[in-house]
């Protein structure tokens, strides 16, 4: 009688076999054995026992996986790698600043600034400040500048009183050009008198937004 | 730019601004003044002197808003500059109460308020 294959018990021919018989019989079963493994529902799967061994990474061409090929809901976050979805440039503060001024009628640095690399992607900055000012109702505008040129202004208000603490919260999106910029937040005082930053915490954050 | 460096005095900005065009440094395009910044800052008392950190500088723009430095003889008027106070006798003495560390500062905090010439009798 023939002998047998370890994996998928293929028949394999003695010399005592009979010719005929090992053709039309054993061959013939362990060629259609064969056949059903590359069934394109019942075949082989290479997921257990006499199934084929685990599919290499290497035996995947690059670019070919597709979302649709992953499970909802299974990306994690330790397989997004660094800095790949969102990256902080930079960030000034939580920490109080401490600027005072009596020009009026344009726009001026404030200390509150951050300097980093831009990739060419939208850039969220975002915080908060604190002004006064020496004048009942004086008004103040404040703005970011990007490498001291004004970008985006994103408040006006008018103190309350005189030295009155006045609180601006900011989240804008710019997209700077890739490479280094210095991003400063800035100040427009309308009326004669002192405007100032400062008195408690300020804080300024840039992060880029790449997907 | 240097800046002159005013740290530890009190400077109302207009008033000194005031000063320094009195003085024959004219200020065409405002002074200002940017001090360190202060980590962990506790808020300051509620109407408290603006007393300038160490290390504060001041400076003034030029025509297209760059900071630039005062003349030399701002120096002997910033140094000269003595603050007038623009708060009332009720917002001094409640910054100055607020700031009190001892049983000795609220002593010396009532007697300047005895004291003051603008006290209400």
């Amino acid at each position: 009688m023939s002998g047998a294959t370890t994996e998928l018990n293929l028949a394999t021919a003695v010399d005592g076999d009979d010719n005929a018989d090992y053709l039309t019989l054993n061959l013939a079963n362990s060629l259609r054995t064969l056949d059903a493994l590359f069934n394109n529902v019942s075949g082989h799967n290479h997921g257990a026992a006499h199934n084929g061994g685990q599919i290499a990474a290497g035996a995947i061409a690059n670019g070919t996986i597709t979302s649709a090929m992953l499970a909802d809901g299974t990306i994690v976050t330790a397989d997004i790698a660094p800095n790949a979805v969102s990256q902080l440039i930079g960030s000034y503060g939580p920490t109080t600043p401490t600027f005072s001024s009596t020009t009026t009628g344009t726009w001026l640095n404030t200390p509150i600034t951050v300097t980093g690399a831009a990739q060419g992607n939208p850039v969220r900055v975002y915080g908060f400040l604190t002004w006064s000012h020496s004048a009942s109702g004086a008004a103040v505008d404040v703005g970011l500048a990007v490498d001291g040129a004004l970008s985006v202004s994103f408040a006006r208000d008018y103190a309350p009183f005189a030295a009155a603490a006045v609180s601006v919260a900011f989240d804008v999106l710019i997209t700077p050009s890739v490479g280094s910029h210095t991003f400063t937040i800035q100040i427009y005082n309308y009326v004669a008198g002192t405007a100032s930053v400062g008195t408690v915490n300020a804080f300024l954050g840039i992060t880029e937004v790449k997907r | 730019m240097s800046g002159i460096d005013v740290g530890g005095k009190i400077i109302y900005l207009d008033q000194l601004q005031a000063d320094l065009n009195a003085g024959g440094v004219p200020t065409p395009n405002g002074i200002s003044i940017a001090g360190p910044h202060q980590d962990d800052a506790s808020p300051p008392p509620l109407n408290a002197p603006p007393l300038w950190p160490s290390g504060s500088l001041l400076f003034t723009y030029d025509n297209q808003g760059n900071p630039i430095d005062l003349p030399p003889e701002a120096q002997a008027i910033v140094d000269a500059y003595t603050p007038v106070t623009t708060l009332s006798w009720r917002e001094r003495t409640t910054a100055a109460l607020e700031a009190a560390q001892t049983v000795k500062d609220l002593e010396d905090v009532l007697v300047t308020a005895f004291n003051a010439a603008d006290a209400p009798r």
